[in-house]
């Protein structure tokens, strides 16, 4: 047994220097990256934008492909992604918190948790915010909560679809602030942005990136972060107006492994990643497209996710009375 | 002539589909939610019924069966209505089976090319040559290669690589 | 007026190179079985990512256009339609094939795809306002109405087999309630791991219309048809084009269909095909010819198809909304090239607007010459030995299905319900309802249930749903259609009894003298 120790030993090392010769050469294919929507929507072009410098040499050298696989509200893509995905560094996906956090807590059969996965870094923030039609009688928050109070159940609110972020902001809101709102799913958030500005519904929660662009047909009321945000600056915060409405439905949208990767593999991903997201030509092409950012590291994510988790447990069990 | 055997099968899945479709609506707790297709398989009850009804009515008479237009020839074979060659299509359903299940294992184009080849082989009623089956080999070979170069190459869309190519 | 100014603009070498590129190329990736209009533009849009904006608009408007016209060619010719779109364009148009007037039947695509084209870029020149305003009034009860008038066709479509057509389409209704629901959160049906993205569109289209006729190609493998050579002929194009200059009302009401239903976001533009042949029947002085191989049964569809995508533009452009799957597409490769939807657009971003809309008249006219440049080698499609055809169409429709989602799922679902309707066309029920049911089923429902949801806030369901000028009006539509219907049934079954009549007579006359 002695005598082949050392030479099993000796091997060890090796293999180890091996793998470690073989993580340098990562990544060496492309990438593929899941999203778990449609082309053409907020998330998709969103994430082709912040990885197209992804062949350039300073970041992975590769390119990264992305591969749609949308249905039921990203839960189908992230089921494919929990269960399916290698783990072998070469399969990514994009997140989207709330989103996800709510439905793997909402329908018991996903087969993901948020521990299901490996968090690697966020490129984007997209706070909800209260908007109604510009021809509404509310013209500021409290006309809107005034009106709710003397008529309970009556102001219609929608939202881009159930146990999203702007579903999590109505709750929110009507929890701070005493009243009583009907909330509609809508099929999505150009849909439900249609309603508002068809005057089909009194108000709506919709993401800041959409309601500055419609900003002519729309009035925003409120935005539901911590603070104002640059792009609409006289739109207040629902705090500042007396409302305790945080910043727990803000739609982060980010990056994550399958849980089980390789640690140096998740390093390398979160140190390119992070570069690519703080890239100058890429923060253009965001502003250019009206996409707000906001950049956190793997930690930050990680704690990001929990916080959300937390917040959300509370809230959802508000809807099951 | 009406074939009662068969008239027979499909009143028994017209009714049995809404009856599975009821029970399976059963777990589901927001009364809301069930409220469409409730009343969906209820409809399809009552036209199974009616489909039953005509059926027995008219099940004394000689009646044609109409065949339904998107299968219509417009134009009659040669030599006449031929049986139904129930090996020749047992053997593509096979064939069509086995390629879509391995598809994710074997590859895109590698399976693809073996299925092309294959059911060229097995579904030619002439007999097989050497001669022959090498020309079809080269036949699926193109055909594989020209799919190949739009898809994977023009367009760079993503397939099910599995094993081989 | 402006659009004037840059109508010239758009004819720049490069510009016109694209036009041409995307016509082509949207015309063979349509004419692919399984390869729908959006895929092909959503597989183009990374393309334009390098290029001007205007430049990645003409490339993108001309292959949309493109597609939904090329999706004819598999229609006719092997009867498998490209696109929901092109499902009517089968029942007529492969029987006009089959009989040997496959060119004829494919001139007469193109030819009406152009026109109703033009005819929906016209509206979107002309119309923007008034239509964009229209668009809006559109909520979930106006829907709801248009979505029934939508199943009112499908009773329509099945004439002689009414009962089963309907049931047919309530299982299409049925189907699309599996997965997850929108406006409740709740699973319906989800027995497998597979379903819970629901049955997606194109894979289904897919397995109902293909497997069954792949199935027929094979148990009629090494059988001839009588007429056997299929030859290229002359003189066929100056028929086609009598054709439609004798059937006016087909093309018009087809494109006004068209145009009205592809403006209306969510209506679901893919039914305008269906929509537009049931009118066109219903409005024929032969319809009993509908079915056979007539040629108003192919203008009538085609030109409501493509007089869809002009008006699809309009809710996209004036205010950031598609008003078809497609139109998504586009609104996220606009949006990457940093062109916001709204007025903006057309006073920052004139030049591109304009140029992009000028492109799109052009390209009505590419894609009409060189779809009738590629009909002239039809009569190639069709000599085909069917053993091939098995295999070929196989292997696009499995690629086809699995492309739409990158999904695996899609394709056994896809294989499972092509295998149902196989055997169920043996019986005959037809796909046709099913897929219309498919695509109606979420319409109707979602948006009664959001009505549900406001009507209770307000003053009841009743007076949410059946009162407002636009619910009206779809409403009477609906009354209308199902009217129609019944009273061509009747027709029917009296011409029917009376040459039951005529013809025992005849017999019973030749008996006596015998």
């Amino acid at each position: 047994m002695k005598k082949l120790l050392i030479p099993f030993c000796l091997l060890a090392l090796l293999l180890c220097g091996m793998s470690g010769a073989a993580m340098a050469a990562y990544p060496d294919k492309p990438l593929s990256m899941v999203v778990t929507y449609p082309p053409g929507g907020a998330t998709d072009f969103q994430a082709r934008i912040v990885t197209t410098m992804s062949s350039d040499e300073k970041f992975f050298g590769q390119p990264i492909v992305v591969i749609n696989k949308p249905g039921a509200g990203g839960r189908v893509g992230w089921n494919w992604f929990a269960e399916k995905a290698a783990n072998d560094g070469y399969w990514l996906s994009t997140y989207n918190a709330p989103h996800f956090i709510a439905q793997s807590l909402v329908f018991k059969d996903s087969k993901f948790t948020v521990d299901s996965f490996e968090p690697i870094a966020t490129w984007g923030a997209d706070p909800a915010v209260l908007i109604v039609p510009k021809d509404s009688p509310f013209k500021t928050l409290k006309d809107l909560i005034d009106f709710a109070k003397a008529n309970p159940g009556k102001v219609t609110v929608n939202g881009a679809g159930l146990y999203v972020g702007h579903h999590i902001a109505m709750l929110q809101l009507a929890k701070a602030a005493g009243i009583k709102l009907t909330y509609v799913p809508e099929q999505g958030g150009t849909p439900a942005m249609q309603s508002v500005m068809g005057g089909k519904v009194m108000a709506g929660f919709n993401n800041l990136a959409d309601a500055y662009r419609n900003r002519e047909t729309v009035n925003i009321l409120a935005i539901a972060d911590l603070q104002r945000h640059p792009f609409i600056e006289d739109v207040p915060t629902f705090m500042e107006q007396g409302v305790e409405v945080d910043n727990s439905s803000v739609n982060y949208r980010g990056i994550f492994l399958p849980k089980g990767t390789d640690a140096a593999v998740i390093a390398k991903c979160e140190k390119a990643f992070l570069d690519m997201f703080n890239d100058k030509k890429v923060k253009e092409l965001m502003v250019q497209s009206g996409s707000p950012m906001h950049v956190l590291d793997r930690k930050q994510t990680a704690e990001l996710f929990t916080k959300v988790k937390k917040n959300l447990e509370e809230l959802l069990k508000d809807i099951k009375e | 002539m009406i074939n009662a055997r068969k008239r027979l099968l499909e009143t028994t899945v017209m009714f049995a589909i809404p009856v599975v479709a009821l029970w399976m609506l059963d777990d589901i707790s927001v009364d809301d939610a069930k409220f469409f297709p409730k009343y969906i398989c209820y409809g399809m009850l009552i036209l199974a019924s009616i489909n039953a009804l005509q059926l027995w009515l008219y099940l004394n008479r000689i009646r044609p069966i109409s065949w339904p237009t998107f299968l219509r020839w417009s134009l009659p074979f040669k030599g006449g209505p031929v049986p139904f060659p129930v090996r020749r299509v047992g053997m593509a359903l096979g064939l069509m089976t086995v390629y879509v299940f391995a598809m994710e294992t074997v590859g895109f184009y590698l399976s693809g090319f073996l299925f092309f080849l294959l059911s060229l082989l097995v579904l030619d009623p002439a007999k097989p040559t050497p001669a022959g089956a090498g020309r079809k080999a080269v036949n699926a070979l193109i055909f594989m290669a020209v799919v190949y170069v739009l898809f994977s190459v023009m367009l760079g869309v993503v397939i099910p690589s599995g094993i081989a190519l | 007026m402006d659009f004037i100014t840059y109508f010239f603009a758009c004819f720049t070498p490069l510009k016109i190179a694209l036009m041409i590129g995307g016509a082509v190329g949207g015309i063979l990736l349509g004419a692919a079985p399984g390869l729908s209009p959006t895929m092909a533009v959503a597989l183009l849009v990374p393309f334009t990512f390098h290029m001007d904006p205007a430049e990645g608009l003409i490339l993108l408007g001309a292959v949309y256009t493109a597609a939904v016209a090329g999706g004819s060619i598999t229609a006719i010719l092997i009867n498998i339609p490209g696109a929901p779109a092109n499902i009517a364009t089968m029942f007529d148009g492969h029987p006009m094939a089959r009989k040997g007037k496959a060119e004829k039947a494919l001139y007469l695509s193109f030819l009406s795809s152009g026109v109703g084209g033009l005819f929906g870029v016209a509206v979107l020149i002309l119309f923007t306002p008034p239509i964009a305003r229209m668009a809006m009034e559109f909520g979930p009860a106006e829907l709801f109405w248009l979505a029934i008038f939508g199943v009112t066709v499908i009773a329509g479509l099945s004439s002689g087999t009414v009962v089963k057509g309907l049931y047919a389409g309530s299982f299409g209704l049925l189907l699309s309630c599996i997965g997850e629901n929108p406006v409740y959160g709740v699973e319906r049906f989800v027995f497998s791991d597979m379903l819970t993205g629901g049955i997606s569109i194109i894979p289904a289209l897919i397995g109902l219309f293909a497997i069954p006729q792949i199935f027929t190609l094979v148990e009629t493998i090494g059988q001839a048809l009588e007429k056997q050579s299929f030859k290229a002929q002359k003189g066929v194009l100056r028929e086609a084009l009598g054709e439609i200059i004798r059937h006016p009302r087909q093309w018009i009401m087809g494109s006004v269909v068209g145009s009205f239903i592809g403006a209306i976001p969510g209506a679901g533009g893919q039914v305008a095909g269906l929509i537009a042949y049931d009118q066109s029947k219903k409005m024929s002085r032969t319809p009993e010819l509908y079915g056979t191989g007539t040629p108003e049964g192919v203008i009538s569809v085609e030109s409501s198809n493509n007089a869809t995508v002009g008006p699809a533009l309009i809710p996209l452009l004036t205010m950031g909304i598609p008003g078809s799957p497609t139109a998504a597409v586009l609104l996220g490769g606009l949006l990457i090239h940093g062109l916001f939807p709204g007025p903006e657009l057309f006073t920052k971003h004139a030049d591109v607007a304009y140029t992009f809309i000028a492109s799109m008249v052009v390209a009505q006219f590419a894609m009409a010459i060189f779809g009738i440049m590629i009909s002239r080698y039809s009569h190639i499609v069709m000599n085909i030995p069917n053993i091939f055809m098995v295999a070929a169409v196989t292997i696009l429709c499995v690629y086809g299905s699995y492309s739409v989602q990158n999904s695996m799922d899609d394709v056994i679902i896809m294989f499972c319900l092509g295998l149902c309707m196989y055997l169920s066309s043996r019986n005959s029920f037809s796909p046709a309802p099913v897929v219309l049911g498919l695509i109606l089923g979420p319409l109707a429902e979602d948006n009664f249930s959001r009505g549900k949801i406001i009507a209770q806030t307000g003053d009841g369901l009743a007076s949410y749903f059946l009162t407002g000028g636009v619910n009206m009006v779809v409403i009477a539509l609906c009354a209308i259609s199902i009217g129609w219907s019944i009273y061509s049934e009747w027709k029917m079954s009296r011409n029917n009894e009376a040459r039951r009549a005529q013809a025992t007579a005849a017999t019973a006359a030749s008996l006596s003298e015998a």
